[in-house]
């Protein structure tokens, strides 16, 4: 019994401490290594919910449409797709004789069962919501899906792109969580959570001469400081979400290229619209004058990312480049102040979420910042698990931010519209100017007439700001200079299908 | 206990820079400069400047008030609730005293950080509320010291004889155990600084003391940790000076432990 228990414990110290000598530095040829933070707590896509999971979501599967690094939608499953002229009505042509993993082909079939599994109360898909104009969706044929949507909807086809919403065959949705299958340009061979998730190519990929790479190994290492030690060491090929304080260290080492790029992600400091002093519209004004959002960047992010007028990022299309913003003027700022009634300034709690060293950051620069132009501010830091109860939608002044969103009009609407379900949970905020544009941009469906509608709102909003909305945040990623063909996707996750490790 | 003398010397020069030290130094604490951002140690930053381009030095000056407040101010708290409470349950036998005494022991029983954080964490921190957290805390102990004393004293004969005068409690604790008491409560005195100044800087570390742009040494090791491997000096400055204080605090109490204590040395 002893000799036993001795041996079995023997053999697992041995095992252990043998791995990494086994192991060679290089694992195979042409495989990428990422290093990400988290284990992935699912595999099934529908019912994924961190940045981690969503590089998954996008190697191994694919949706109707794809989001290009640009923003734009592209064909994906979906070879091209129309809508009725009420955009109640979307057909979508799916590519002919695309393979799953496992050999058999994608139908229509397969959309329609997941769109219903999406829209099953019991799946409790975390995207549901985003999905709830869906009423009906249908299979004409094998190759043919067509939605019938309750309201006009002119960003569906934007919609398609997101994370979640991936095609599987139908007959394996119970294998999901254990061994999924997609069609995907590579394919799920094993995972061990708190340590690596590897993938392989998909050989029968319908993109011809796709992937590149052999395979993909996402490394679950949470220690910032140890992935980095890896990435220089060539234990990792890829630093995925590097903290923006190390972008321009890192950026200095010539065998690595480090890429930062705007994101959709933003943080404000959001200020209650209905009890004072934020009631006041100058207020607001005052504080948006007074409060240069170029230094709040260099001081927040070390740079890396860029001052912004609404959710909308100035790298976006539809970003309102013609609205003129008035140069920082503190003494401007106090005047306007004084006119809304506090020629004494203002003095006011602004609260900051422990554990989020950007926000708290942020908080920290206002406060300075804010200074000369009449705003006393004074940090009180809350743990951000109470924020939802205690601060949220309640506080007169707060830091918070959020994740970008598929479309412009899921990252707008909710948090600017009068009725959006994020406003008044946020400041409660009012604009007719603001209220009008949105719902126009949701219910046209040409890219260049909801452009004209959402810089009316980002100059509504920029003449009545909500709150301070400071930046959108930059996202980046640290590569070795052996690896090519990559862009740093602004959503948080990757595109490797023309990428290759020399 | 040759060391008396000196920690008495370096903790004095310690208070006096934390009160006169903010105006040695030319550099506004929580001002910014941008360009100066991540500099190492030089001439004019002895202790290099933050993420902000504050000075470092200048921020460990002006946060040195808040942890001797916290750590002295802590300290009287528990002196003033704990001592009386201690005669109190030495005096009094029945139920009143017992109740005092299984309330402090079900105290005691906590970890200190969880109970400092339960008292914290219910409402929005502020630096008073982190001293009478810290000194909420370490009641119970001072309770029980002053208990275990004043019982021991309460068997003294000139005790008894004042009790055969027929003298009033309140005389006999006045006159009788008091003066005979204070030394071990002041040795402890002295022990309970340290342990609220580590105390206070822990809490105030995970976010619930003084608030930024404040410079009490916990929260700006708590803020310098993202920045370890780039700016390993703006948490090195407080850790070094909390570490400074906390020996020169240790050796005062020493010190009087070796002067007051006759069972000591």
């Amino acid at each position: 019994m002893t000799l036993t228990r001795r041996a079995a414990i023997g053999a697992a110290i041995g095992s252990v401490v043998a791995l990494p000598a086994i192991r060679p530095a290089r694992a195979a040829s042409n495989v990428l290594r990422v290093g990400i933070g988290t284990s992935l707590s699912r595999l099934d896509p529908l019912l994924t919910t961190i940045g981690d999971e969503y590089i998954y979501d996008n190697l191994v599967f694919n949706g109707l449409t794809r989001m290009a690094e640009d923003l734009t939608t592209q064909p994906d499953l979906a070879e091209k797709w129309e809508y009725g002229t009420d955009l109640k009505s979307w057909t979508f042509h799916l590519r002919q004789g695309v393979k799953y993993h496992d050999g058999s082909i994608m139908v229509a079939a397969d959309v329609v069962a997941m769109f219903k599994r999406l829209m099953d109360p019991a799946t409790t898909a975390p995207s549901r919501s985003n999905y709830d104009m869906i009423t009906g969706v249908e299979a004409p044929d094998d190759h043919t899906v067509v939605f019938t949507l309750s309201y006009p909807y002119g960003g569906f086809a934007d919609i398609m792109t997101d994370r979640q919403v991936k095609i599987v065959p139908r007959g394996k949705v119970d294998q999901l969580a254990t061994k999924p299958i997609g069609t995907g340009p590579f394919k799920f061979v094993s995972y061990t959570p708190g340590d690596r998730l590897i993938l392989a190519k998909h050989t029968e990929y319908f993109e011809p001469g796709m992937p590149k790479l052999e395979g993909v190994e996402l490394r679950i290492i949470p220690e910032m400081s140890s992935k980095l030690a890896a990435l220089q060491s060539g234990e990792l090929d890829v630093v995925w979400d590097l903290p923006l304080e190390q972008v321009k260290t890192l950026a200095a080492r010539n065998d690595l290229r480090v890429e930062s790029v705007p994101s959709g992600s933003w943080d404000a400091a959001i200020m209650n619209n209905l009890i004072p002093p934020f009631n006041n519209p100058l207020v607001r004004a005052a504080f948006q004058l007074g409060v240069d959002k170029a230094d709040v960047v260099e001081l927040t992010l070390f740079g890396q990312g860029a001052p912004t007028i609404s959710m909308i990022p100035p790298t976006h299309p539809f970003y309102a480049k013609t609205v003129k913003i008035a140069a920082t003027d503190p003494a401007a700022a106090k005047k306007m102040l004084a006119q809304a009634g506090y020629p004494n300034g203002v003095s006011v709690p602004i609260i900051v979420p422990v554990g989020r060293p950007v926000r708290e950051r942020l908080g920290v620069t206002l406060q300075q910042l804010a200074k000369p132009a009449g705003f006393d501010l004074q940090v009180q830091r809350v743990s951000y698990s109470s924020f939802d109860a205690e601060v949220s939608g309640k506080a007169p002044l707060y830091i918070d931010g959020y994740f970008a969103r598929p479309t412009i009009d899921t990252s707008t609407f909710p948090f600017l519209h009068t009725t959006g379900s994020w406003n008044s949970r946020l400041w409660h905020y009012k604009n007719a100017k603001v209220d009008e544009a949105l719902a126009a941009g949701r219910l046209a469906g040409d890219p260049a007439e909801q452009s004209k509608h959402y810089i009316a709102m980002q100059e509504a909003l920029n003449a009545d700001p909500a709150g301070y909305i400071a930046y959108s945040v930059n996202f980046a990623c640290a590569y070795r200079k052996s690896v090519t063909g990559v862009k740093t996707h602004p959503m948080r996750w990757f595109d490797l299908r023309t990428t290759v490790v020399a | 206990m040759k060391l008396f003398w000196p920690g008495i010397a370096a903790l004095s020069l310690i208070v006096l820079a934390a009160i006169i030290g903010t105006w040695l130094t030319p550099y506004d604490p929580a001002g910014f400069a941008v360009r100066l951002r991540f500099a190492a140690p030089t001439f004019l930053h002895p202790f290099g400047t933050d993420e902000f381009g504050r000075d470092v030095l200048s921020r460990v000056l002006s946060g040195a008030h808040l942890s001797l407040l916290i750590g002295f101010g802590a300290m009287l708290v528990s002196l003033v609730g704990g001592v009386p409470l201690g005669l109190f349950t030495a005096f009094n036998r029945g139920w009143g005293g017992t109740l005092v005494l299984r309330v402090a022991d079900l105290l005691l029983s906590l970890p200190p950080i969880l109970l400092g954080l339960l008292i914290l964490a219910v409402t929005p921190p502020s630096t008073l509320k982190t001293i009478i957290a810290v000194g909420l805390v370490y009641i119970p102990i001072m309770l029980r010291l002053t208990r275990a004393v004043a019982m021991e004293l309460l068997e003294e004969d000139f005790v008894q004889a004042a009790r055969a005068r027929g003298e009033s409690a309140a005389s006999i604790l006045a006159r009788e155990i008091l003066p005979n008491a204070w030394p071990p409560i002041i040795v402890e005195c002295g022990l309970r600084v340290t342990f609220a100044i580590l105390l206070g800087s822990a809490l105030s570390f995970l976010g619930l003391g003084p608030q930024p742009p404040a410079s009490e040494w916990g929260v700006m090791i708590a803020e310098s940790r993202e920045f370890l491997d780039q700016a390993p000096w703006i948490g090195l400055a407080p850790g070094l000076c909390l570490c400074v204080l906390l020996v020169t605090v240790n050796l005062v109490g020493e010190g009087l432990r070796a002067r007051l204590d006759p069972s000591h040395g």
